[in-house]
């Protein structure tokens, strides 16, 4: 069996309330994704799901457990080193897509590869025509469909080849067929790329579309890797 | 992998600018305005003491009446400020014929010609001077007068047109003399302060109607056709050029072993000098006026990035979440600093220049003098100081920047 993608074990986060106390928002035992693998993460709003992807990214720190990302333990890196690893491994599709608005298409595409790999707008280039806005390159995003945002946000998010795509309820602002439609082509360039896609979202119509769907709520739970698999 | 790319770097710096190009702009143009202050005020200051203490043509000394040695220059070599008073004709022959002294003019002023002041002198003062083509010194027989490249210039006159000189120095308040003289040379422009000036033989403002003579004492006033005995003539001063510093010094020693009511002002440069040491602290303030404003510049980079922290915090949590490292943050907000105070700073070379023709104009206007416009060190350093204090100015933004936290940007 090869390495997997992301692997966590007893990672727990509490952020402190006004009133002192410390609100657990994150609890997961165990949880993995394999190579290539597509998984949809569930659950109720507040349940964890954005930080549960700012952990596996290294934006936030867990306050306990292990977070291994393409064979690096986040634990045991540096602020700095986090980084750099986010920059080389991981590609992050917000779900307001988040895109830089005094940049344009080709530019936001760019930079999603220019603190890891180094910028290579031949690639970014390639990434936005298979995306079918060849012809919007130098369109800056407020002169972009929501749609056509959502395919740039994809485009940065794979540019910097990474092994891991986390997706934070990317077709939360699309109307339900055009939602499909985004996903459809995500899951797709994922797949031509050859990277693993964890995604979080609450929709029920994006959760059913994937063959391995799990319920973040239930990951801390013992032998939450089983159970939490819906 | 890759360190981050210049051109990246260059692109987040660029796109940033350009987004609030505005208040980019203004950034710079104050930055521009302060670097061109500061730069004008140490290399003016330097060029004009460069070109009023050179004094002119070479003398070495004014001959006057008993008072200020500075007046005595302002008036004598620079036509400002008024003659202090006279001496009298006898001390300037025993002068001009003493050893030790190569050359001494006389000098008899009081008269002007639409605002330009009419001196008096002899042939010997246009040994240095050159003359534009057709014209010639003028004959001490005749009412003649040789006129700078100024004069000509703002008041029409040239070789062969006819003139009256003006009683006193300002056109509105003196009579025009009945005397009638007419231009036999036009100086070639000097850039100095005989550019400014109408020379007519010294015996002629002896004769102008109305002038007194009191070398003797008494009044006298001269007549047509009657010679002017050399004890009543008296000159408003005398530039000297002495063979060497000694003459100088013996001749100031003699004046007051003597008791004369004169005043040599020796070395010329030196009363000048003077003045401009006087004038120190004023300079002094004005430095620090300009340096202050260079501060205020700066801290108009820092306030006008610093406003748009806000609005580009998410804009940070997302570069950061695409794996920008907190350094890289500062860097970019740095260099942003820096590029706006850099470009002021060579904008603020264009400022100098500007500054420069606008004051130089003004002292020519009043003095014949011109201020050349050459290189200074302030040219280099006011630049350097411009870059470093913008980019000093950066450092507050950059570290709101470096403090971006992602998880609670983009929560």
């Amino acid at each position: 069996m090869s390495a997997p993608v992301l692997q966590l074990e007893d990672v727990t986060k509490a952020y402190v309330a006004p009133d002192g106390a410390a609100r657990p928002v994150l609890d997961v035992r165990s949880f993995r994704l394999e190579a290539g693998e597509q998984v949809a993460m569930f659950g109720a709003s507040g349940s964890g799901k954005t930080t549960f992807l700012h952990v596996v990214a290294g934006l936030v720190t867990p306050d306990a457990g292990r977070v291994v990302v393409c064979g690096g333990d986040l634990a045991g890196m540096s602020e700095a080193e986090r980084d750099r690893h986010r920059a080389a491994h991981v590609g992050y599709v917000f779900q307001t897509f988040e895109l830089l608005p005094a940049f344009s298409a080709l530019e936001n595409v760019v930079l999603g590869m220019a603190f890891g790999p180094g910028p290579d707008e031949a690639r970014a280039r390639h990434l936005l025509e298979r995306l079918g806005l060849g012809d919007r390159l130098d369109d800056r995003p407020r002169a972009l469909s929501i749609g056509q945002r959502q395919r740039v946000a994809v485009a940065r998010a794979l540019a910097a080849r990474p092994s891991l795509v986390l997706a934070d309820e990317p077709t939360g602002n699309l109307d339900p067929e055009r939602a499909a439609e985004a996903l459809g082509l995500l899951r797709e360039v994922c797949d031509e790329e050859g990277a693993s896609l964890l995604l979080v979202s609450h929709d029920r119509a994006a959760i059913e579309s994937f063959d391995r769907k799990v319920d973040l709520g239930a990951l801390g739970a013992v032998d939450a890797a089983a159970e939490g698999e819906a | 992998m890759s360190a981050l790319s210049p051109s990246t770097l260059a692109l987040l710096v660029r796109r940033s600018l350009g987004s609030h190009a505005l208040s980019t702009a203004v950034t710079v143009a104050s930055a521009a305005l302060a670097s061109g202050l500061v730069i004008a005020v140490f290399a003016l200051s330097a060029q004009s003491r460069r070109a009023f203490a050179g004094g002119e043509e070479g003398f070495d000394a004014v001959l006057g009446a008993k008072g200020s040695e500075l007046q005595l220059v302002l008036n004598a070599v620079f036509h400002l400020e008024t003659s202090p008073g006279n001496v009298p004709w006898a001390l300037y022959e025993r002068l001009a014929e003493s050893p030790g002294v190569a050359r001494a003019i006389p000098y008899a002023v009081g008269d002007s010609y639409h605002g330009f002041r009419v001196v008096g002198t002899t042939e010997e003062r246009f040994v240095d001077l050159a003359l534009a083509p057709g014209g010639r010194p003028f004959d001490v027989h005749h009412r003649e007068a040789v006129i700078g490249a100024t004069v000509a210039r703002e008041t029409g006159l040239a070789v062969g047109r006819t003139f009256q000189p003006t009683h006193g120095l300002e056109e509105s308040d003196g009579h025009e003399h009945d005397e009638e003289y007419v231009v036999v040379g036009v100086l070639a422009p000097s850039g100095g302060p005989v550019d400014r000036v109408v020379f007519i033989p010294i015996e002629g403002v002896f004769r102008l109607g109305g002038h007194v003579l009191r070398g003797a004492g008494e009044e006298f006033h001269a007549h047509h056709g009657e010679e002017i005995p050399d004890e009543h003539k008296e000159v408003s001063a005398v530039l000297v050029d002495f063979d060497g510093p000694q003459a100088g010094f013996e001749w100031k020693r003699r004046l007051a072993d003597e008791g004369h009511d004169a005043t040599l002002a020796f070395p010329i440069g030196r009363s000048i000098a003077e003045l401009f040491d006087k004038l120190g602290f004023v300079n002094r303030v004005l430095e620090l006026v300009a340096w202050l404003v260079m501060v205020v510049a700066a801290a108009s980079i820092l306030a006008s990035i610093t406003n748009t922290m806000n609005e580009r915090r998410r804009e940070f949590a997302i570069l950061r979440a695409l794996g920008a490292r907190r350094s890289t943050l500062l860097t970019a907000i740095l260099l942003e600093a820096t590029a706006i105070a850099a470009a002021g700073a060579a904008l603020g070379l264009l400022v100098h220049v500007g500054l420069h023709f606008a004051v130089a104009g003004l002292v020519e206007a009043r003095t014949g003098v011109v201020l050349e416009l050459a290189l200074h060190p302030a040219m280099l350093f006011t630049p350097a100081a411009m870059v470093a204090l913008g980019a000093t100015a950066g450092l507050v933004p950059g570290l709101l920047a470096y403090r971006t936290e992602v998880g609670e940007t983009l929560a």
